[in-house]
């Protein structure tokens, strides 16, 4: 049987052409498989590096440079040695200190310190108040009556008033920090702060007996801003290409509601960080002809030409250019 | 030579095979041609829509409350023709349309709810493009 299969000629050439035909068809479709393989491993990939590449954005704070006083006003006190005041001894941790000793206000309160020192920070328009979140201040210094503390107080230009910063001063050299709440409230127009160091005693209606010097050797506010901090939470480098900002609800102005600032070429490697800044020596936000935020980017990060708008939330949100995106929000006073 | 060209003998073997030549060429040139046009054809159209990735970057419920904005952008491999965008299922128009996005490319267009949006409520939107592909996303719209 199979040999009488195999002797037999007849249809050979039907099975050779089918099998060239075959051949040939398979040649033609091969290539619309190899393609179609190909831009799916291409895609394929691309769709990783986007999972590979997610980023964070969130408001940090950037830590405003120390700014001392070149201002003091003795309501109580006198200073010792007698002199005028030299703003470079509060200035440094130098050793070189301001000294104040009380004075002597009679029988009922007696011995009595009462100073205030003006900051003059760059904070002096009400766009760039909206982008400080905190007022730091820091006091080394000490007050050599043991019986009694310095309070340290400082001045809400809104309310008018004296707030106790909860500071205190006492007999030993050390350094008090603290950071104002609702830091706007700290800050009048032209940028000044003011600080009021005054003794416990003539505060709390006590009669102090003893005669103390306050030593201030260094007095500092620091006003610190808002920033746009971007992580790259992945394994390759995130490359920005956007930066939306969005107004949470309807501005005088709505068709600046929903801007954009074009952040390429910035990018982030993996696990690191970009900061974007705003542009503080502006008053109001600067576009560009297309529309866009005018932004300056370098390799470090970007500065954006943006103010806020007053008493609005605003979304920022970062768009990569492989589609990622992330988003935080923030208040403005 | 002469007694080459008196000889009849040969002429239908090779005239049908010359004949046949011809016919297997022919068609295999039309089929080829087929082809390549079919393969074309399928890698501009359907089978590209593997290679277009787009996302919506921005959608701007405007304060007029007839239009809404939407910002793409195109990070695939192919240039993007947007031609069709469905909110909550119905077609809208929109202009301009379609809407072409280069590759790594930003782009807009303008949509046209038929009886506008309202505040504080969830729209699903669905963008189609002319090879087929589609990009999907549920946004809510302003509450002020």
């Amino acid at each position: 049987m199979l040999r009488r299969m195999l002797k037999n000629r007849s249809g050979t050439a039907e099975i050779v052409g089918t099998v060239l035909f075959l051949v040939i068809l398979f040649f033609f479709f091969s290539n619309v498989f190899l393609w179609h393989n190909q831009i799916s491993q291409e895609m394929d990939s691309l769709i990783a590096d986007k999972m590979n590449s997610a980023v964070r954005i969130e408001t940090i704070i950037l830590s405003g440079q120390a700014v001392h006083s070149d201002n003091e006003h003795i309501t109580i006190g006198a200073p010792t040695p007698y002199r005028d005041y030299y703003p470079q001894d509060t200035r440094n941790l130098d050793g070189h200190s301001r000294s104040i000793q009380e004075e002597d206000l009679g029988p009922q309160n007696g011995w009595s310190l009462d100073v205030d020192y003006a900051f003059a920070t760059a904070i002096d328009a009400p766009e760039k108040k909206r982008l400080i979140s905190a007022v730091r201040l820091g006091v080394y210094a000490s007050f050599s009556d043991p019986s009694e503390a310095c309070f340290v107080y400082a001045y809400d230009w809104v309310d008018t008033a004296w707030i106790d910063t909860r500071l205190m001063i006492t007999k030993e050299n050390r350094w008090s920090n603290t950071t104002l709440p609702f830091p706007a409230s700290y800050i009048d127009g032209g940028g000044i702060v003011k600080i009021r160091i005054v003794d416990a005693s003539s505060q709390l209606g006590i009669n102090d007996t003893l005669r103390g010097t306050l030593s201030i050797d260094c007095l500092e506010v620091h006003a610190d801003s808002i920033e746009l901090d971007v992580t790259n939470l992945g394994g390759s480098d995130a490359f920005m290409s956007r930066l939306w900002i969005v107004n949470s609800t309807q501005t005088t102005n709505p068709e600046k509601d929903h801007i954009y600032s074009n952040l390429e070429p910035l990018s982030t490697p993996p696990g690191s960080h970009r900061e974007i800044t705003f542009n503080m020596a502006i008053e109001e936000t600067q576009f560009n002809q297309d529309g866009s935020v005018k932004v300056s980017v370098d390799a470090q990060g970007a500065m954006i030409n943006y103010v806020p708008p007053s008493g609005q939330t605003v979304i920022f949100r970062v768009f990569t250019t492989l589609g990622n995106t992330a988003a935080c929000s923030c208040s403005f006073p | 030579m002469r007694k080459l060209s008196r000889n009849r003998k040969a002429v239908s073997p090779v005239l049908s095979t010359i004949l046949l030549i011809l016919i297997v060429v022919l068609g295999m040139s039309v089929a080829f041609g087929f082809f390549v046009s079919f393969v074309k054809d399928y890698q501009a159209g359907r089978g590209g829509s593997v290679m277009e990735l787009i996302s919506v970057e921005d959608v701007w419920f405007k304060p007029d409350h007839t239009t809404i904005e939407i910002w793409l952008y195109n990070y695939g491999k192919v240039e993007a023709k947007i031609n069709a965008i469905y909110v909550n299922g119905m077609q809208l128009d929109f202009d301009p349309n379609p809407i072409q996005i280069p590759v790594g490319k930003h782009n807009n267009t303008v949509a046209y709810p038929t009886n506008g949006w309202v505040n504080d409520a969830v729209y699903s939107f669905k963008l189609v493009t002319e090879r087929g592909s589609a990009v999907e996303g549920e946004y809510r719209s302003p509450n002020t």
